[in-house]
């Protein structure tokens, strides 16, 4: 797939500028506005994005200009203003007892949704945070099932409170919090993880799962392709313009700790020896992956991960994150199931501004003609040297044709929708229309 | 028309030599050729494939990057245990169907869309194996050499000589004589359009109407009672 920097490169040659009128800084902000917007318009890209219940936030806040480092990550703000903005509170007899009002027993505050799970009962509506990417709901499930949107005035004109109603969830809302956020009713407090990911900090990404479901893993996990034994081959091999050896490689041999020793041990028990600790047994030596076969030690490198799950019990999608060259080829950096869980199926936009070295690769290559004519909208539609108002305008309707296009495109079934006519009766034409009065008919009062 | 002969036609138009170009090169003009080529098979929907995909074991969605590369968007799905062409859908139709779909197992009958890159279908297979097929309106290929020739018929080829006159045009900045060029070329995909059209429609049967005296003159008609001559 093409980089940016090859497409500004097109880009470049058509303006006939080496960057003197238009800077390469200028024509990338250009590329990702096309990027976002032509994602934007065409609704193209769908995504599906699971949540744990009760819900989790990478941030929760207490201020407003804290909202700064949350870098569009799934926060909620917690604390609510109170005192003309001047404190915070989360309990509403601490709004009392600001304002000298003699307190009373009120629900528990919150800082974070999870609490739910093992505090008393709260007033706090049940927020769910979207990811950055997040521009359009198209469906929204819980565990499996989908729920109906509703509006806050519905629910008010229902229910005196229903956002502490704890039970299955049914609906959704926009709600009464900010952007990228939804609110799920009924409310479920037992709180359910999917996945838990364990020692995520010491070893990277997963290499391997458990769980209570069958399935199998297709992983490559590579072996050792050459075995050394010092560094001087490894800094050989470093130092040489042409290694003689490649692939990965493996030191067989093991340094004592102790100073100023230089040995390189095959055994453990000769490095407690160099070390003067007392010896111990030692595994067989070997110098490949194969020698497991004859009694040597199982060997597993740091390399390799997950590349499929397969499970008759259900999919196992893998999702990428966009933005980067070939990132499909990546590693498993979360994992989550829609069992229990909220599942928000959304029209997606970039999460994050590309750089030149990456590949807007939500997109088919094909489409990325379209954010060159962006491009050159924008370039020639600028004020100042090099303006040219035709051709921006010539440029504006190649780009739209192209969002028309896609946005039929993602719509893969309309090549094979068989449409009906109506029936003659005019049933099925939705609500009838609503009783007229005359004018003079009298009113009760 | 082979690459060469779009290209020099191309060249030509621009008042540029053929073989020894000034504003151009080669490659430059190539791509113009492959850039043509992508718009007139979106615009033209003529280039399909056909790919079979395995049903792996629990598997609702499935990734078009993963069928084929040049897959632009599916027009058919067709189950091969079934025999049987599934029927097209979407998620909200399901939903209404189904309170938990995505739990339902059984072999496909419906498809359905989710986004450009990606399609599910249900039921899924439980256990895995099998296949059905995708039958896909497609990207065209890139021309290899320039004795190669564009798939489209014939009487397209003419348009992506149009493209790339229009294209450089437009890198001449020269909008006016782009914008009636481009206007020539939307007219030829119209046309082409019609030529795909018009193989569809030869597939279909057609019939002349029963009703009485409908679409005929009166010269021709039997009697007001509607009775043909005979």
């Amino acid at each position: 797939m093409a980089t940016v920097d090859a497409e500004l490169d097109l880009v470049q040659e058509r303006l006939h500028d080496n960057a003197a009128i238009w800077t390469r800084a200028e024509l990338l902000t250009f590329f990702n506005d096309g990027y976002r917007e032509f994602l934007a318009k065409t609704r193209a890209v769908v995504r599906i994005h699971l949540m744990d219940v009760p819900p989790r936030y990478a941030m929760t806040y207490c201020y407003e200009w804290e909202a700064r480092h949350t870098f569009g990550g799934p926060s909620r703000m917690m604390m609510l203003p109170n005192y003309d903005a001047t404190k915070r509170v989360t309990s509403l007899w601490e709004a009392e007892q600001n304002e000298g009002v003699t307190p009373t027993a009120s629900y528990a505050g919150k800082t974070q949704e999870w609490e739910r799970a093992y505090g008393n009962e709260t007033d706090r509506q049940f927020v769910f945070a979207l990811p950055a990417n997040h521009d359009l709901i198209l469906r929204v499930a819980w565990d499996d099932k989908r729920l109906h949107p509703v509006t806050v005035r519905e629910y008010d004109e229902t229910d005196d409170a229903w956002f502490r109603q704890a039970g299955e969830p049914w609906w959704w809302m926009l709600g009464t919090n900010r952007v990228r956020s939804i609110e799920i009713y009924e409310i479920v407090t037992t709180y359910t993880q999917s996945y838990a990911f364990l020692d995520y900090a010491e070893h990277g990404f997963a290499r391997s799962c458990t769980g209570t479901r069958t399935w199998g893993l297709d992983s490559e996990v590579y072996a050792n392709n050459y075995a050394y034994t010092t560094n001087g081959d490894n800094q050989h091999q470093n130092l040489d313009a042409t290694p003689h050896l490649t692939g990965l490689g493996w030191r067989v041999t093991m340094q004592p700790n102790a100073p100023n020793q230089s040995y390189c041990c095959t055994y453990q028990w000769e490095v407690d020896r160099h070390n003067g600790d007392t010896l111990t047994n030692s595994s067989t030596a070997q110098t490949y992956w194969w020698e497991e076969l004859h009694g040597g030690a199982h060997l597993e490198f740091g390399v390799g991960t997950m590349r499929s799950i397969i499970s008759p019990d259900r999919q196992y999608w893998a999702l990428n994150s966009g933005a980067a060259t070939n990132n499909v080829l990546g590693g498993i950096r979360d994992m989550r199931s829609s069992t229990d869980a909220v599942e928000v199926t959304h029209a997606v936009i970039p999460d994050r501004q590309l750089g030149e070295p990456d590949a807007p690769d939500l997109l088919p290559e094909q489409a990325h003609k379209y954010l060159r004519y962006y491009c050159w909208m924008r370039a020639f539609g600028r004020q100042g040297p090099g303006q040219n108002g035709a051709l921006a305008e010539h440029y504006r309707g190649r780009f739209e044709m192209g969002t028309q296009k896609f946005r039929t495109l993602a719509n893969q079934t309309h090549q094979d929708v068989v449409l009906v006519r109506e029936s003659h009766d005019g049933g099925g034409r939705g609500t009838p229309p609503r009783v007229r009065l005359p004018s003079n008919y009298p009113a009760v009062w | 028309m082979t690459r060469s002969d779009i290209r020099t036609r191309i060249l030509n138009g621009l008042n540029e030599s053929a073989t020894s170009p000034v504003f151009w090169s080669t490659t430059q003009a190539d791509q113009l050729i492959a850039e043509g080529s992508e718009l007139l098979a979106e615009e033209l929907q003529a280039i399909k494939r056909t790919a079979m995909v395995a049903l792996r074991p629990g598997s609702t969605y499935y990734a078009v990057r993963g069928i084929a590369d040049d897959l632009m968007v599916p027009y058919r799905v067709w189950s091969a245990g079934l025999n049987r062409r599934l029927t097209a859908t979407t998620p909200s139709q399901l939903d209404d169907y189904h309170e938990r779909w995505q739990t339902v197992t059984g072999e496909p009958e419906y498809w359905f869309p989710m986004g450009w890159d990606w399609f599910g279908i249900f039921p899924h297979a439980a256990a895995g194996g099998g296949t059905f097929r995708v039958d896909y309106l497609a990207w065209p290929r890139p021309l290899l050499d320039d004795s190669d020739e564009p798939e489209f018929l014939g009487a397209d080829h003419d348009t992506l000589v149009l493209y790339g006159v229009y294209s450089g045009l437009l890198k001449r900045w020269d909008i006016q004589d782009a914008q009636y060029v481009f206007a020539l070329f939307l007219e030829k995909i119209g046309k082409g359009k019609g030529r795909v059209g018009e193989r569809t429609l030869q597939a279909r049967a057609w019939q002349k109407t029963e009703g009485n005296n409908l679409g005929l003159r009166s010269s021709i008609v039997g009697d007001r009672f509607g009775n043909r001559p005979t």
